[in-house]
């Protein structure tokens, strides 16, 4: 395969703010890039209205990623979309990145901008079900739920919103947390309105039930100790994000919450390995620092591609 | 400013639109007792057709006008049928608002280009295409990553004339998500035998459209 030999000098992962300025930059400096992203806009997809990303008073984050995409589409770089980074190892002087769907790009530095997905519950079920009624997207997935029961895991803002959110469609939505309700008090406040809501506190989900789709949940009642099972016909998941660095496989340092350890220039553990947005150690996880962080990623793999 | 389209978007869209090439038929079945997505949707595509003069609006009956329907093979409403020169079997079915709005503008782009925009292999591949293929991506209006799909399918239609596809926005058609076991989108169906979810890149989607072409799909 041609694709095979050709060496790119910037090889990015991820396709949201941090990875789509890093775009930019990195074409605007005419580094050979190939950005390969699920999709182009990241978390921000999900992002209903974003109010501090200076330039806009109010803009939602799909539109706003719009205007990225544009901005990215004439900077000469290659996109690979949708396509998904399964392996990163180095192979002499060059780092070789593969694919989900089969393809493998070699080149001189990598920048890593991965992001965050949602956490799993990791409880038997979960995975089978994911697309039978287990999703981790409600703005996606919650038409295809009306006039339906569904639960909603987890108990900070967007389980909360997500609650609310379905119950203007569901015919029964459940909530189910570990412990108090960790939102905004007025979201919780909206939520006691709701008569369509249950909140199960104190519950922790066992298994979600189905074979084709599901059917139902069997939760645990922490304090009593006894299992309940609840007929259902959709399952939320909402309990926080972690670092998309599976694919890294143990190759840059990370810290106790999995995200990689950048130094103030984007640097990793690894030499010609640089990181930016969510996926960092870097406090803040916001699109306009996500935005700096790429600027300052393809601007060091420049700076370190000249040095070579 | 339309009752539907703010001045902001049809300012976008007619900007959009100054790069059409050649004219573009947007085909609207509707029914004489409009439901409330099918006067939305032909208020749409009323809209849209006034942006340029490129486009021209047709719009039909569903009930009386069957002949025209089965012409189309336009099967329930509301649908907009996007066509060129010819018909190309690209369909929409349910209101394409939210996010598949970009979809139909990408779509009348394509077809006012008349080019698909597909890689040169993915072309000589559907020319190897002799039987039909039915594609269908189910949607809501509120996902990122369905207008990918339909994208993708609406380029292969465009392509090969025995590929059709159709977007069906499932919140109209709640029948058919239950029919077909949409609980996740996008949800790809072709020839009512295979399925998956998610978007897929060019190549993969290629592989699995010519998966049809085997015998008894």
């Amino acid at each position: 395969m041609m694709e095979k030999e050709e060496i790119y000098d910037v090889l990015i992962v991820g396709g949201g703010p941090a990875g789509m300025t890093a775009g930019l930059y990195a074409g605007r400096k005419n580094l050979k890039t190939i950005l390969i992203s699920q999709d182009l806009g990241g978390q921000a997809l999900w992002t209903l209205t974003v109010e501090n990303f200076m330039g806009y008073l109010s803009i939602s984050g799909p539109d706003l990623m719009a205007k990225f995409q544009r901005q990215i589409s004439s900077s000469g770089i290659r996109i690979r979309v949708p396509d998904e980074a399964v392996e990163l190892k180095k192979e002499s002087a060059l780092f070789v990145i593969k694919t989900k769907f089969g393809g493998e790009y070699r080149g001189k530095t990598v920048i890593v901008a991965t992001g965050k997905r949602p956490k799993r519950l990791d409880v038997p079920g979960e995975k089978e079900l994911t697309g039978r009624g287990v999703s981790y997207c409600v703005t996606c997935d919650a038409p295809l739920f009306a006039n339906k029961s569904v639960a909603v895991i987890g108990g900070g803002n967007s389980a909360v919103s997500a609650a609310l959110d379905l119950s203007k469609l569901a015919s029964k939505v459940y909530l189910v947390a570990r412990s108090a309700l960790k939102a905004d008090p007025i979201l919780i406040e909206k939520l006691g309105k709701e008569e369509k809501v249950t909140v199960l506190l104190g519950f922790l989900p066992k298994e979600i039930l189905g074979k084709e789709r599901v059917v139902g949940i069997v939760v645990i009642d922490q304090k009593k100790g006894e299992e309940k099972e609840i007929s259902l016909d959709g399952v939320f998941v909402e309990v926080g994000l972690v670092p998309n660095t599976d694919f890294l496989k143990g190759l840059l340092a990370v810290n106790e919450l999995g995200e990689i350890i950048v130094n103030c220039n984007c640097e990793t553990s690894e030499e010609g390995v640089f990181a930016c947005g969510d996926v960092t150690n870097v406090s803040g996880k916001q699109i306009i620092i996500a935005c700096g962080e790429g600027a300052k990623a393809a601007l060091a793999a420049y700076r370190y591609l000249l040095k070579r | 400013m339309g009752l539907i389209l703010s001045q902001e978007v049809e300012d976008e869209v007619r900007e959009i639109f100054k790069g059409l090439k050649e004219p573009v038929e947007l085909i609207v079945f509707t029914q004489e007792l409009e439901c409330q997505f099918c006067r939305e949707n032909r208020q749409l595509a009323e809209e849209l057709t006034a942006l340029s003069p490129q486009l021209k609006l047709s719009v039909y009956n569903f009930l009386t006008e069957r002949e025209v329907a089965l012409e189309y093979w336009v099967d329930m409403v509301p649908a907009i049928v996007v066509k060129g020169e010819k018909d190309y079997g690209i369909k929409f079915y349910g209101i394409p608002g939210g996010y598949e709005f970009n979809s139909l503008i990408e779509t009348i782009k394509m077809v006012s280009l008349r080019d698909s925009g597909l890689s040169e292999r993915t072309r000589d591949a559907l020319r190897s295409i002799k039987k039909p293929v039915d594609i269908k991506v189910f949607v809501t209006l509120t996902c990122p990553y369905c207008p990918g799909a339909v994208k993708l399918a609406h380029q292969f239609a465009f392509e090969s004339p025995f590929i059709q596809s159709a977007m069906v926005e499932v919140a109209e058609f709640p029948h058919l998500a239950n029919k077909y076991n949409v609980y996740a989108v996008p949800k790809t169906v072709l020839n009512e035998s295979i399925s998956f979810e998610g978007a897929l890149p060019e190549d993969l989607f290629l592989a699995e459209v010519l998966k049809t072409q085997a015998s008894g799909i």
